[in-house]
């Protein structure tokens, strides 16, 4: 995001207008836009470029953690601790396994988790910008231009079926 | 009043509706928490009395070491499945009928799990060394044994606690935004705080719908390893009538016949007292029972397993046991729950009765109650009747044990009456997933 | 005991004798109880944390066994067999092994009391009660009525029994009893009458090869058991390809009867019949051989009218079986007949004891297996008869003052033979007791004694043994003993009393009467090198002399005065009464231990009940646990029924021993006592009235019998196995292929060291549960009371099972211990969470109280269902508390426990060893139950010792494992129970 500009706000109550202000503004060369929805639409996300998410790797990363975790904490203990219990042998993989997997879902999610607030995070726009409708019933399009082409971004987003539409500076 | 034939609301409208639960509550909501909190308080009185003589004042016995307490434990860890399987399986499933109850559905999970994990502690001798059943370091330099079982049970359940409240949370976090922009004073402080800072801006979403795709990923693999080792606390023994490799499919089985009934049981009033009747229709009643259908068949499936495998093995420990079982002293027990959680099940076949609240109310009820008595069927007429004659024995609760046990359900209700007026019990943006705009007609899916 | 434990005991066990030191600490008998002792100035012997073995005599019945007491920092601990006793040679019953709560008994009279004018009683000094005593006794002697005091006294060893007299003689009296519940009078009488010998000989069991008991329940109760059941294993012994043969007659199927290779089922009070027609039998077949003519033709003429074809018709047994155990009786030799019950009550005791004789006496036993000496204890025993007159006298008031010593007999009487009332007519009754039973309870002065353990004395069960008792520790409460009360009393009533009793104690009379006795058996020692290895172990012996024996011409005729079987009083039901394996008369009632043991044959506990053939109960209506009303001509009492198809139909069996109305509270208020359907007058000459003509109504009550047991069948699971003699050469052929082991899934455990294991030999065990106690007594084993008993939460490590195999008819019995297996492949161990449960090296199964937070999963994953949970905090009523054993932790509540294999006597032993800088020796360690087992039917040792006894054993071709296909590898190996194959 530039860090002097105008942001243009439009607010729908319908996910096509969103669809046809995004597809109009794509053609028309502005890329630098974020899209508010009260719900995930996967019509509207159709639209954009995919981004690059690091969540899988942190997902696979968080595992991979848990289940070595999981057999290093197993086996190691059984080894400070070698009572024998049962006749099983004091490494006994299989249930240690369990434990294992156990942690491999844990430490997994908690990863993916992170990830998550890390991500919501970082993708959150200036408060300015939202509107708490957002939130409900109403759809945004925020798109970020120049000073000169202000008007046309309005037009494009009233032409695409704007409630209303404002210009915020930043 | 929403009807089911006018199906028709804008996502104001849907705000509204789904947001109505959390009103001021009324005399029905105190008349019913006042009654929560007496039997819970009676619980608390009979745990402590417990904790204070010995746990000889519930009915266990020296070969019946096990009774109510662990079929209490089974039985609300298997309630807590049903949660996960609907939002995690039937999400990956792409199943999106489940959005009006997967809300609903997890905090059952969490709260049957909050309900479940209080049993292995009661069940001690020493609940006071409970801690001693986690692995940390401390200074005895006790260590857990990871080969028992019960340390399994500890690393599942207590995973399984964290991730389906996590994954509830996950759930949460685009309603915590719209509650935190439509009140005021500090609730919106506290929605604030928990919403994290959520627009939904389209990447917010795209990181959320990945997570929410990885969480339902590992849940599902989760949720059945959980209720597999809840059934390896008897598998891995070598108890006749426990020793069995189906166990961890059948007990999952089990977990979500119980737990679909459990949340027939809590959605069916609900909706009725609320008026929800448009979000969660009959069609999703409908779609639940025909799940029950599949999970009672493979229930009628397990226990015929179990039956043939004990005459097939040709083992004589093994055919007494199951001879017991249908015959001897908890054989009411046994034909109840053969009864409840099979035939009962297969009444849905006709749509009359599964279209009907009131017959599916009642089938659901009867299902947790044979699903309870499944579980006290195989842990009791097992325990009593094992491999010495003369060390035979029988088992009946006491007073105790039935108050503890009355008091888990005090308190899985308590948890549930606070969901109810604290968040929304139907997941909004995920409602607004489903229903098209503007004004609109609920999307035929599945 | 094996050999070896007696050489190593003498090693580790410092048996001693205390001599001066103990002398001191016992004349400190009035100071207050010491719980602790300090170690300011310790006591030579006393080592802290050590224990200190003192030898002296059960008391806890006529049989006299040796006993050797540990004691831990002043106090006894652990009661064990003498190993170097000839009664019981180490062993010694559960009775026995209970003695230490008589005396840590919590309702104990703890100071003399005197009763107020408004019954109730007040504590008092010794000084002050000894003074009314005497005041009492003098006044009596000034008046000249010394003749009008009367001493009853249970059976009491001979130094007591003379200082009695002496003491009553001063008084001007002679009228001195000693009174026993069972004082085996029909026995006593048979001798007399065919011998003109009021006394009871020395039975050889281990000798005989056929042994035949017509109601002589010798391995529970009957005379000496401990000895017997001794003797009974070793006839019972597997000697190539033979056993001996053993058969119990009677009406009921006893303990003893279960170890029978059959079991005869006669009718009620018809044992002695079946004997005098097993004599027609051998005389007609000409196998007398060993009489004399004039004998012979005596006995032709007495058993001519009891032809078996008769005797067939009086006892319902077939003729044929008569003339075949007579038969073998006469050719397999030696043999043995044992006859008679316990005591008048039980039913033809004189005549079956009369059978019983002859019979030994037709075929020659007599100086084989049956010895007669110069005497026994129990010859001391006034007749039921003497007693009655007794009662008769203080009832016409002629009675000033009667004197009572821990008998008990407004308990053991029968209710119709009036003591009680007679009592009350007594202006003067004192009471030396230890607890306030229904006989002190009446007393007007109650002087506190001594347990038998805190006291000095002697005890010659036959002649040859003389046992010595001796204080193991310094008194609990204010008590002293009956010898230095009499003695003091003596000094009271006034100088010429005093100079005829001149002993300042009576441990002064005790040693001037062992000296005499020194010089009776020609021991020219110095007096104290004698008296201190008498001490030392526990008394001297010698072997008796046999006496000859004749029968006495005049036998004939009385014998057959007493054979009647009165056709007047056949009924249709009929009552026997047995002494209690636990309680015996009902002195044991009031410890918990033997109220808590599990009667061997019916498993119930705490409470009495009424033994009921099933076809009787069904014809009645009574199910299990009815309360019955049982009617005889002298009393009811109620009862729940027990179904037993261990009892003829037309028999209901009551065990002796409950339905105190006093005597603490273990014993108060249970049950009933079925003394009271007993006939007044059962005098030593009227056996047959002891059949008594009962009925049975069945009441709307219900009182469940508080049993532990499960199922005694073993629906053909395999668990108590047995082998038909014939097979065991067989198999000992092919034995070395069933040794071959299972492919096993993961590698055997190393046990670098040892492997502690035990065989446990079927054919041994009688199941007389001495174990039991011995077990609880040294792993401080809570008693839980019939509550919980009820409830399932019987707490024993250590358990007898008795599974019945019943093929149409025939019961056969085996008995079972079972205790943890200390499996390698324990299920147990790793479903525990903490590691509470974890195999050593040395393949102990251990159990960590400390770490256990009781899932109780181990207990649901045994199989063998040994593990025992803490359900409550169970207590110890002080003084109880200070028996318990300090090298065994008291478990709380909540934790799970079990079967050690005594792992605090493996470390004493292996401590010793490594001290001494050897390895441990087969048969050091022995654990409380292989120790105590009268039979040795538990063997314990290592397994990793090829030489070791236990290794060999468990080589047998017997050996078996329980559930052994379920690869729990347990220690323990059991080897089968052998079965005859033919009958007779």
């Amino acid at each position: 995001m530039n860090d002097k500009g105008i942001a243009v706000i439009g607010t729908f109550d319908a996910v096509e207008g969103v669809r046809s202000a995004v597809t109009a503004l794509h053609q028309s060369g502005f890329k630098d836009t974020t899209i508010y929805s009260p719900l995930n639409s996967h019509e509207i996300e159709t639209e954009l470029e995919p981004v690059e998410s690091p969540i899988g790797f942190l997902a696979f990363g968080g595992a991979a953690a848990g289940a070595g975790i999981g057999l290093l904490l197993t086996i190691g203990t059984s080894i400070q601790w070698p009572l024998m219990t049962g006749g099983q042998p004091i490494i006994s993989l299989p249930p240690f396994f369990v434990i294992s997997f156990e942690l491999t879902i844990l430490f997994g999610v908690l990863a993916t988790l992170l990830g998550m607030f890390w991500q919501i995070h970082r993708s959150k726009s200036d408060p300015k910008f939202y509107d708490s409708r957002f939130s409900v019933d109403r759809f945004g399009v925020h798109v970020v231009c120049d000073e000169d082409r202000v008007v046309v971004v309005k037009n494009l987003l009233s032409t695409a079926g704007a409630e209303e539409v404002r210009d915020e500076r930043f | 009043m929403k009807s089911e034939n006018t199906a028709l609301a804008t996502y104001e409208q849907i705000h509204r509706d789904l947001t109505r639960t959390l009103e001021p509550p009324g005399r029905l909501y105190y008349g019913l928490l006042g009654v929560v909190l007496v039997v819970l308080a009676w619980a608390i009185f009979a745990w402590i009395y417990q904790l204070k003589t010995g746990l000889g004042v519930a009915g266990l016995n020296h070969p019946v070491g096990w009774g109510v307490y662990i079929t209490n434990f089974v039985f609300w860890v298997g309630i807590a499945h049903s949660g996960t399987l609907i939002s995690a399986v039937l999400f990956l499933l792409r199943c999106r009928w489940r959005n009006s109850i997967a809300r609903s559905a997890e905090a059952m999970t969490i709260f049957a799990v909050m309900t479940a994990g209080l049993f292995p502690i009661i069940h001690l001798g020493r609940p006071w060394y409970f801690y001693q059943l986690l692995p940390y370091p401390q200074e005895g330099q006790l260590w857990v044994n990871f080969r028992s079982p019960l340390i399994w049970d500890v690393f599942a359940v207590g995973t399984y606690f964290i991730v389906s409240v996590l994954f509830f949370y996950t759930g949460l976090i685009p309603d915590l935004g719209t509650l935190r922009d439509r009140t005021h004073g500090w609730k919106r402080k506290l929605y604030g705080f928990f919403a994290c800072g959520w627009q939904g801006t389209n990447k917010q979403w795209r990181s959320y719908s990945k997570v929410y795709l990885l969480l339902a990923g590992f849940a599902t693999p989760l949720v059945v390893s959980v209720h597999s080792v809840v059934s390896w606390d008897f598998a891995v023994s070598i108890m006749p009538g426990w020793h069995s490799t189906i166990f961890a499919p059948y007990f999952v089985a089990g977990a979500i016949h119980s737990g679909l009934a459990m949340v027939l049981t809590l959605l069916i009033p609900l909706r009725r007292i609320f008026e929800l009747d448009a979000y969660i229709s009959r069609r999703h009643l409908e779609y639940i029972a025909k799940l029950m259908i599949v999970t009672g068949l493979i229930l009628a499936y397990s226990y015929a397993a179990e039956f043939f495998i004990a005459w097939y093995s040709d083992n004589i420990f093994e055919r007494y046991t199951f001879v017991y079982r249908a015959t001897g002293r908890y054989a009411f027990a046994f034909w109840l729950m053969t009864f409840f959680n099979v035939a009962v099940p297969l009444l849905f076949f006709a749509e009359k009765i599964r279209t009907s609240t009131v017959w599916l109310f009642v089938i659901s009820l009867l299902i947790n109650i044979g699903m309870w008595l499944e579980r006290l069927v195989i842990i009791v007429s097992s325990l009593s009747r094992d491999f010495l004659p003369a060390a035979w024995g029988s088992y009946k609760p006491t007073w105790v044990e039935v108050s503890i046990t009355a008091g888990s359900f005090a308190w899985f209700l308590l948890w549930f009456l606070v969901f109810v007026k604290l968040l929304p019990i139907i997941s909004i943006n995920e409602i607004k997933e489903v229903w098209s705009q503007p004004g609109v007609r609920e999307k035929d899916e599945r | 005991m094996a050999n070896g434990t007696e050489i190593t005991r003498r090693d580790f066990f410092k048996v001693v004798g205390v001599g001066g030191a103990a002398a001191t600490l016992v004349g400190c008998g009035a100071e207050p109880p010491e719980k602790l002792i300090p170690y300011l100035i310790p006591a030579e012997e006393i080592i802290p944390g050590v224990g200190l073995w003192y030898a002296t005599t059960c008391r806890e019945c006529p049989a006299g066994c040796g006993m050797v007491l540990k004691t831990r920092e002043g106090r006894a601990v652990k009661a064990e067999g003498n190993p170097s006793h000839p009664v019981n040679q180490g062993a010694l019953c559960a009775r026995g092994q209970a003695s230490l709560q008589g005396l840590y008994n919590p309702d104990r009279i703890r100071e003399p009391l005197i009763r107020n004018t408004d019954g109730t009683f007040r504590p008092v000094s010794w000084e002050e009660a000894e003074g009314t005593v005497a005041k009492h006794l003098s006044t009596l002697r000034t008046e000249g009525k010394g003749q009008r005091v009367a001493f009853v006294s249970s059976l009491v060893g001979g130094s007591l029994k003379q200082l009695i007299e002496r003491w009553m003689g001063a008084l001007g009296s002679h009228r001195t009893f000693i009174f026993e519940a069972l004082g085996y009078d029909g026995l006593k009488t048979a001798h007399e009458i065919l011998f003109g010998l009021n006394t009871i000989p020395r039975y050889d069991l281990g000798k005989s090869q056929f042994i035949i008991s017509f109601g002589a329940d010798f391995l529970e109760t009957w005379l000496s058991p401990v000895e017997y059941a001794r003797g009974f294993s070793a006839m019972r012994s597997y000697r190539d390809g033979k056993m001996g043969r053993f058969y119990y007659v009677g009406p009921r199927l006893s303990l003893t009867g279960a170890n029978a290779d059959d079991w005869i089922s006669t009718r009620p009070g018809t044992e002695g019949f079946l004997a005098l027609g097993m004599i027609h039998a051998i005389l007609s077949a000409g196998l007398a051989t060993s009489l004399g003519a004039p004998g012979r033709k005596g006995l032709d003429a007495l058993v001519a009218t009891f032809s078996p074809e008769h005797v067939s018709g009086i006892t319902g047994v077939p003729e044929k079986k008569i003339i075949e155990l007579a038969r073998a009786f006469a050719t397999v030799r030696p043999s043995l007949a044992l006859g008679g019950g316990a005591g008048w009550s039980s039913s033809n005791a004189t005549a079956a004891a009369i059978g019983a004789a002859l019979l030994n006496y037709v075929v020659g036993n007599i100086g084989e297996t049956v010895e007669f000496q110069s005497y026994s204890s129990l010859d001391a025993v006034s007749r039921f008869s003497e007693i009655a007159a007794l009662t008769e006298e203080m009832n016409r008031g002629e009675m000033s003052a009667l004197l009572i010593h821990r008998a008990n007999l407004v308990f053991s009487l029968p209710e119709k033979a009036g003591f009680r009332d007679a009592l009350k007519k007594v202006p003067i009754k004192i009471a030396f007791a230890e607890f306030l039973d229904e006989t002190t309870a009446e007393a007007d002065v109650i002087l506190p004694m001594h347990d038998p353990l805190e006291s000095w004395g002697d005890y010659s069960p036959r002649q040859g043994v003389y046992s010595l008792m001796q204080p193991v520790m310094r008194p609990i409460f204010s008590t002293r003993s009956l010898g230095d009360t009499l003695v003091a009393l003596a000094k009271k009533v006034d100088s010429k009393m005093a100079g005829q009793l001149p002993w300042p104690s009576f441990y002064d009379y005790l040693r001037e009467s062992w000296s005499g006795l020194q010089k009776l058996l020609g021991n020219n020692e110095p007096f104290e090198t004698f008296w201190q290895q008498a001490l030392r172990q526990g008394g001297v012996w010698k072997k008796g002399e046999k006496e000859t024996v004749r029968l006495k011409p005049e036998a004939v005729q009385s014998v057959l005065a007493e054979l009647r079987l009165e056709p007047e009083t056949k009924a249709s039901m009929y009552l026997h009464l047995y002494p209690s394996n636990a309680l015996y008369d009902g002195r044991g009632a009031n410890r918990p231990w033997l109220q808590e043991l599990p009667d061997p044959m019916t498993k119930i506990t705490w409470g009495n009940w009424a033994e009921i053939h099933p076809q009787t109960a069904q014809k009645l209506g009574v199910t299990e646990g009815a309360v019955v009303k049982i009617t005889s001509p002298f009393g009811t009492v109620e009862a729940p029924a027990h179904i037993y198809d261990g009892i003829r139909a037309d028999t209901v069996a009551l065990p002796l021993g409950e339905g105190h109305t006093a005597f603490g509270r273990y014993a108060g208020k249970r049950g009933s006592n079925p003394m009271s359907l007993i006939s007044p007058k059962p005098g030593a000459s009227a056996a047959s009235s002891s059949l008594i003509p009962v009925q049975i109504e069945v009441t709307t009550a219900h009182e469940t019998p508080a049993s532990t047991a499960g199922n005694n069948r073993q629906e053909g699971r395999g668990i108590a196995e047995a082998v038909a003699i014939s097979e065991i050469a067989h198999n000992a052929k092919t034995a070395h292929k069933e040794l071959k082991q299972h492919p096993q899934l993961r590698p055997p455990h190393p046990h670098p060291e040892n492997r502690w294991g035990m065989v446990i030999d079927l054919n041994a065990c009688t199941g007389c549960s001495a174990c039991m106690v011995a077990c609880s007594a040294e792993n401080n084993v809570p008693v839980v009371g019939r509550e919980n008993i009820l409830t399932g939460r019987e707490m024993f490590w250590i358990r007898i099972e008795r599974y019945v195999e019943n093929d149409g008819g025939r019961i056969e019995n085996r008995f079972l211990p079972m205790l943890c297996q200390h499996c390698d492949n324990a299920p147990c161990e790793p479903v525990c969470p903490t590691y509470a449960s974890y195999h050593r090296p040395d393949g102990l199964n251990a159990q960590v109280y400390n770490r256990c937070v009781g899932t109780r999963y181990c207990s649901n994953n045994c199989p063998y269902k040994v593990r025992r949970f803490n359900w409550f905090e169970y207590e110890h009523p002080d003084p109880l508390n200070l028996q318990l054993n300090p090298d065994v932790t008291v478990r709380t509540k909540g934790v799970m426990e079990k079967c050690t294999f005594c792992v605090q006597r493996i470390r004493g032993a292996k401590d010793i060893a490594k001290d001494e800088g050897r390895p441990i020796r087969d048969g050091e360690i022995t654990p409380a139950c292989v120790q105590t087992c009268p039979t040795s039917a538990l063997v314990f040792g290592d397994l990793k010792d090829p030489q070791s006894k236990v290794s060999q054993m468990a080589q047998d071709s017997r050996r078996y494992r329980v559930l052994e296909s379920l690869n729990t590898e347990p220690a323990i190996t059991y080897l089968k129970k052998i079965r005859q194959d033919n009958e007779v």
